[in-house]
């Protein structure tokens, strides 16, 4: 099958590529580059852009899914002074890492596309929140800013309108929470990376400078130059009903080809294992995925036909989250693979909210026990007990998130747990 | 007021960020940013001088430099190197960089070497996931790695203070699909 791919901007086999030419200014216009913002501003007007956002069904590519012409519409409704676009590249999710082959690759779709939804939306400014680790990309980024600049695409009189938009980057922290949704806010106004309680108040209604504010993740903003060029049917043409086009999906840990796969939404989990990541590593058994990074649950290998799609994923209680799938073969310990999870979050959280403060320091010890062999039943116990009284609690996703993903690795895994508690030491690696 | 560490570039190139907000306040991480680069870390005088340079207090920066671990309010080694032990790359041997790392450096994680050349830290995710396992050394990425080529990476920085195994732009794991 041929695909149109965001990562490369061009029709191309799923073929294995080893390098990436990144794509220039000139190469993007040969590819009909910067046309759709001109049918844009001529033709379809803001709302005639919503309109084929909408009618595309895009949802978001940051690990909700939320679809992305009706999070625009919030925005559109809003009567305010202001408003703004923050395009989320700040990627520190683990096991992602699609934005930074995006920004590398094809820049100009990305800007391309947060003009074209500035302007659906209203706004006049545009933040591109990239990943401050990320200097050549940032570097690279700026460049291909300039060179859209000189050529009118964004500025002010844009295509001869008077429709005016400025972009510009602010390099995110680098740490975890950074990357959710109003903590960004708080990142670009200067402050401590410390989720906003909501409700009452979303990004849509008092976002950034409390002005109403849409936030969009790289990848989304990437599609949306070919939805407008190329029409919603050719989106539509990929994927699934409820889930259309394509995704990058990053694919990591136990496989032999570790790496990026764009695939239209929908391809089953056990292709983009077996057939692009080429199996197990060193032929061993396939024990356990998590199909949507570290915030959804983890799925046994009796369950790797699951289609990669939001509501699929959804279906068998997981998630499609940002497309990081990380991959576990029968030689992971799981309580091994929990610890990383419940430390990962006990050193991203901010610390604003004392359930995660203290919930996910606690789990880390309760599982660190359980690993050493110094466990009892009791531990057992405390493990679910701790997740049920965390889930749900804080500002943000990040508690729920770590507690989903621990529980669903001891429940699914638990005679593991109980092995370590009875033998005493971890039965792969022996004590600790 | 004549500012106490900072030079005059660095107040020129903080202030450089002022048109892209509506407040001083918003420039406060890129500020940082600077005053690490110049300063090596964030030493007192250079919180009172990004201070002020954007109107705020003292406490207001301290805030926010001693929120992100991206900041060092004390000393570091010239070459600060940052090891990812998230999932994806303990699954293919982070663990064994670290050990390696830390019988090479003499030194335990947290730790600056005696010569002040290097510090070694953990860190969680750095987006580098399929090429693992991998550190960050200043700017600069090192993927895919193995004991023998952490031994390379450290000799060439002691040596030329660069190393030619830092990962290119470009350069990818697997792109695309079926092989």
């Amino acid at each position: 099958m041929q695909s149109r791919h965001v990562l490369t901007d061009r029709d191309l086999l799923l073929e294995q590529l080893l390098t990436v030419r990144p794509i220039g200014y000139e190469e993007y216009v040969r590819r009909r580059g910067y046309t759709a913002l001109p049918t844009a501003i001529n033709t379809l007007g803001p709302s005639g852009v919503l309109e084929m956002i909408k009618r595309s069904g895009l949802r978001g590519r940051g690990g909700a899914g939320f679809p992305t012409g009706k999070k625009w519409e919030m925005v559109v409704q809003r009567k305010a002074d202001r408003k703004y676009l923050c395009c989320n590249a700040a990627e520190d999710e683990p096991g992602t890492f699609k934005d930074r082959y995006l920004l590398r690759s094809n820049p100009h779709q990305l800007i391309e596309g947060a003009i074209l939804a500035a302007y659906a939306i209203g706004a006049a400014e545009v933040y591109l929140y990239i990943n401050g680790r990320y200097e050549e990309e940032i570097e690279f980024m700026e460049q291909a800013l300039q060179a859209a600049k000189e050529k009118g695409h964004w500025g002010t009189c844009i295509e001869g309108s008077s429709f005016a938009v400025e972009l510009k980057v602010c390099k995110s922290p680098g740490t975890y929470v950074a990357g959710e949704e109003t903590a960004l806010l708080e990142v670009v106004e200067g402050r401590p990376a410390k989720p906003r309680q909501k409700p009452p108040y979303y990004p849509a209604v008092r976002g950034l400078f409390s002005m109403p504010t849409v936030v969009n993740n790289a990848e989304t903003l990437s599609n949306v130059a070919h939805i407008i060029r190329e029409g919603v049917d050719w989106f539509r043409a990929r994927g699934t009903a409820s889930s259309p086009g394509t995704l990058v999906f990053t694919l990591t840990g136990d496989v032999n080809r570790p790496g990026l796969y764009e695939l239209p939404l929908g391809s089953s989990l056990r292709d983009l294992i077996e057939v692009y990541g080429g199996g197990i590593r060193g032929g061993k058994q396939l024990k356990a995925v998590f199909p949507g990074g570290p915030s959804n649950t983890v799925i046994a290998a009796a369950q790797i036909d699951v289609a990669l799609d939001f509501d699929a994923l959804k279906g068998i209680g997981s998630g499609l989250g940002t497309g990081a799938v990380i991959v576990m073969s029968e030689e992971a310990c799981m309580v091994q693979s929990a610890i990383q999870y419940a430390r990962f979050f006990a050193k991203e959280s901010c610390g604003q909210c004392p359930p995660c403060k203290l919930g996910t320091a606690h789990l880390s010890e309760i599982l660190e026990k359980i690993e050493s062999g110094r466990g009892d039943e009791k531990d057992l116990q405390q493990v679910e007990q701790v997740c049920g009284m965390i889930k749900g609690r804080g500002y943000c996703y990040l508690l729920t998130g770590a507690s989903i993903a621990v529980e669903s690795i001891f429940r699914r895994f638990r005679e593991e747990y109980v092995a370590h508690v009875k033998q005493g030491a971890c039965p792969l690696v022996g004590a600790v | 007021m004549r500012l106490k560490i900072l030079s005059d570039k660095a107040k020129a190139a903080i202030e450089a960020e002022f048109p892209k907000y509506p407040d001083k306040r918003s420039v406060l991480l890129a500020a940082l940013r600077t005053a690490q680069d110049e300063v090596g870390y964030l030493s007192e005088a250079a919180m009172v001088d990004v201070a002020e340079i954007l109107d705020l207090t003292p406490v207001q920066v301290y805030d926010v430099a001693s929120f992100y671990t991206l900041f060092n309010l004390k000393p570091v080694g010239k070459h600060v190197i940052q090891v990812c032990k998230t999932l994806s790359c303990a699954l293919v041997g982070a663990g064994g960089i670290i050990e390696h790392l830390q019988g090479r450096l003499g030194i335990r994680v947290g730790e600056t070497t005696p010569d002040g050349l290097f510090s070694l830290k953990l860190v969680e995710c750095l987006a580098s996931c399929g090429t693992g396992p991998m550190v960050q050394i200043n700017n600069r990425y090192y993927e895919q790695l193995t004991p023998e080529k952490i031994d390379r990476i450290l000799d060439d920085l002691k040596r030329e203070g660069k190393s030619s195994l830092a990962s290119g732009p470009f350069q990818l794991p697997v792109l695309g699909g079926r092989s």
